[in-house]
């Protein structure tokens, strides 16, 4: 149908793309969401199967391992870090652990507060009504208290602590560092026609009971019972644009692999911080010779992925640390903020997240020689199962311009659309940073009374969860991407609501302040409908 | 040996199976103590073929390899000669057979008898899951950070 207009095109079915289409769905406009992949079968997770461990190499986190039709390739050879998402209804949450830590009133105030990088042109107090909001659609499991947070009510009860948490609470108190049981995306309770989380373990593959709030399951239905259309199987090629310089609609391919074109009036961008400056630099045109929405050079640039660093605790003692959502459990905010006498500015977040289950432990033990084969295998697996615990260090990136997502000279997606090129290098900031959150890994784990610690070397390689900041927030055209309420500065009609709006990166997993983010700008859009473009 | 003769559609022949047998009695040995079987009583033939078909040829010239240094005797050796052939051999190639101890370590902790003997069931974990493994946790642990009062800096 060439004349079918919508009203509301969005791209991309992920954490961001499903929170603004349940938000517009209320408008009654007449919305549209495409999306690459296709909708997940939780039947086919590996939880399903005895031989889940096994089963779980399936859904690498990789899209250069997986190589689905629905992937794109990512050359990240020249970054230390990989890029990790998935791409299906619910995008990349179909494997994130759901630990689920907001950003901090300081996070949006960064030049003020420090003199490094760029305030937000929003605050945290801007997006509490919009967390909250989150909180409650997609169901957040938490203890109210949190001490390094402003007041805020998890509707949930939190995930238990077990005895590892137990154990890693009472080393932190020894060291008088603030703890916290973790806000997290997995519900505790039955909410909103889900059953609570059973400890199925492996959250990274894919929740079959359906407790892990994944966008396919916590937003998509209810927006799509809302009237929200949602076409799987279609990849946008490029955003077209008229001669005043507003987006008409998408030129994709549908699952035949045929071309066609969308019309729209307004078009939402969710892809991801890598999916997103990739499909604007892809959308050249006479007005826009750089890529759409590039006047100010700033599409790709600013990339942001929280180094990552990792400690190994081992006790003398079983501690049912293989049981569990494996990526959310406490955290530690004692270095969040910034302290200049540490040798860097702003923070990061400890992740106490669970131990290996029986054969990643085995095979681990292997490749690192803990644990090699012969007479003493026994002896050393029972060392090491069930008495491990790790800390990860998320550590917050800065903005520079050289770390950037371009379009790869050669690779290209299956359907002949260039693929994203990572240019990332670590800052000697994130070095210091990394350094001192492994050295206080170290000192939680010697005051919980591990017998045995290991610093794993940093930053993590397959760590590039967190994908931000290559479309950036602002006031300023020449200095931003899009506006406080995510409007292209360039083209008065197109929306970013993902991750690459990101002024700065925040020391935590930023999911729930996508989420919230996308949400404030849905708001926005609905408060202005009026006056939309002007 | 007749070479790459299939027993039941195996790339094996009937020697070299055996010496995968004992072989994997070495990766992982049997421990009469903690009442666990040895790696080679646990099913790792047909998932090696069917999961692991890149891995076969280098297995088998490790085979060949295992076998020279024994003058063809590796299987009839008695077992402390055999293991101290292998410790011999992996001081010249430390990883030696790793790829198949990869496999017989990703099958043995599949066994039902292990799994029992490490608390766990031989199943799926959902639908049953494990809801009864997880202490919900003492919450008085978090008095001191109470106490301590708010620690976020306030940016407006
Ligand atoms: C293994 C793993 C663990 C993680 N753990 C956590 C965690 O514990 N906590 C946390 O906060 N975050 C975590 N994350 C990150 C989290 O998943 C992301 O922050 C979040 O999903 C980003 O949302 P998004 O909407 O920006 O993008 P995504 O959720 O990635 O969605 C983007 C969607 O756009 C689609 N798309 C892209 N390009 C096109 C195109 N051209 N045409 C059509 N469709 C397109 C993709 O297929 C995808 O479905 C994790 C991620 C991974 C991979």
């Amino acid at each position: 149908m060439p004349d079918d207009v919508v009203d509301v095109l969005i791209i991309g079915a992920g954490a961001s793309g499903a929170a603004v289409a349940w938000s517009l769905a209320e408008t009654k406009m007449r919305i549209v969401c495409m999306e690459q992949g296709d909708w997940m079968d939780p039947a086919q997770y590996p939880s399903n199967h005895a031989d889940w461990e096994v089963r779980r190499s399936d859904m690498h986190p990789s899209p250069n391992h997986r190589s689905r039709t629905a992937d794109y390739p990512v050359n990240d050879d020249n970054s230390p870090i990989a890029i990790l998402n998935y791409n299906a209804v619910g995008g990349s949450t179909i494997l994130y652990s759901a630990h689920f830590p907001r950003f901090h009133p300081s996070d949006f105030a960064v030049r003020s507060l420090d003199g490094v990088a760029d305030d937000w042109p929003i605050s945290y107090h801007d997006l509490e009504p919009f967390f909250a909001m989150n909180d409650h659609n997609i169901g957040v499991s938490g203890l109210a208290g949190d001490t390094a947070l402003p007041p805020h009510d998890p509707p949930l009860k939190h995930l238990p602590l077990g005895l590892m948490g137990e154990k890693m609470g009472k080393g932190f108190n020894q060291l008088g560092w603030h703890w916290w049981p973790s806000d997290t995306a997995i519900i505790t309770e039955p909410w909103n026609g889900r059953g609570e989380c059973l400890n199925l373990g492996p959250c990274n593959a894919g929740c079959a009971q359906g407790a892990k709030s994944s966008a396919d399951i916590a937003y998509w239905p209810d927006a799509q019972r809302a009237g929200v259309e949602l076409r799987t199987n279609c990849r946008i090629r490029e955003i077209t644009v008229d001669s005043n310089d507003m987006a008409t609609g998408v030129i994709y391919y549908d699952a035949d692999g045929n071309e066609q074109h969308q019309r729209a009036e307004v078009v939402i961008v969710a892809c991801n911080g890598v999916g997103t400056p990739r499909l604007l630099l892809n959308s050249k045109s006479s007005a826009f010779p750089d890529g759409l929405a590039n006047r100010s050079g700033l599409v790709g640039k600013n990339l942001m992925l929280h180094p990552w660093g990792a400690v190994e605790g081992t006790f003398d003692e079983p501690l049912a640390s293989h049981f569990g959502p494996q990526g959310s459990c406490l955290l530690s905010q004692e270095f969040y903020e910034t302290d200049e006498s540490r040798g860097f500015v702003r923070g990061y977040n400890m992740q106490i997240t669970r131990g290996n289950p029986p054969i990643s432990t085995a095979i681990g033990g292997l490749t690192s020689g803990r644990i090699p084969w012969g007479k003493d295998h026994h002896n050393l697996f029972e060392k090491y199962f069930d008495r491990s615990v790790y800390l990860g260090i998320c550590a917050e990136d800065l903005p520079e311009e050289h770390n950037e997502v371009v379009l790869d000279d050669e690779q290209k997606d299956s359907n002949g659309i260039p693929a994203p090129k990572i240019n990332y290098t670590l800052s000697e900031n994130s070095r210091r940073m990394l350094e001192h959150g492994l050295n206080s890994g170290v000192q939680a784990f010697e005051a919980a009374g591990a017998i045995e610690i290991n610093k794993a070397p940093y930053p993590l390689r397959y760590a590039g969860w967190h994908l931000l900041g290559t479309a950036r927030m602002g006031n300023d055209p020449e200095r931003s991407v899009v506006n406080e309420w995510g409007r292209s500065h360039d083209v008065k009609n197109m929306f970013i609501v993902d991750g690459s709006v990101f002024v700065t990166s925040g020391g935590v997993n930023p999911t729930t302040t996508i989420q919230a983010v996308a949400l404030y700008i849905a708001d926005s859009i609905k408060r202005n409908l009026a006056n939309l473009f002007d | 040996m007749s070479e790459n003769i299939t027993v039941n559609n195996q790339p094996f022949d009937e020697a070299e199976l055996s010496m995968l047998n004992v072989l994997a009695g070495h990766i992982i040995p049997e421990d009469s103590e903690r009442n666990l079987p040895s790696g080679s009583s646990v099913a790792f033939l047909d998932s090696l073929i069917e999961n692991a078909p890149h891995t076969l040829s280098q297995l088998k010239d490790e085979l060949i390899r295992i076998e020279q240094s024994t003058n063809g005797s590796f299987v009839n050796l008695p077992r402390s000669e055999q293991v101290q052939a292998l410790t011999n051999l992996r001081i010249e190639q430390p990883d030696l057979l790793n790829r198949f101890a990869i496999h017989i370590y990703s099958c043995y902790y599949q066994d039902p008898r292990v799994l029992a003997h490490l608390g766990m069931e031989a199943r799926a974990p959902f639908p049953k899951g494990y809801t009864d493994k997880i202490l919900r946790g003492d919450l008085s642990l978090l008095d001191p950070v109470r106490n301590r009062g708010p620690i976020w800096r306030p940016a407006e």
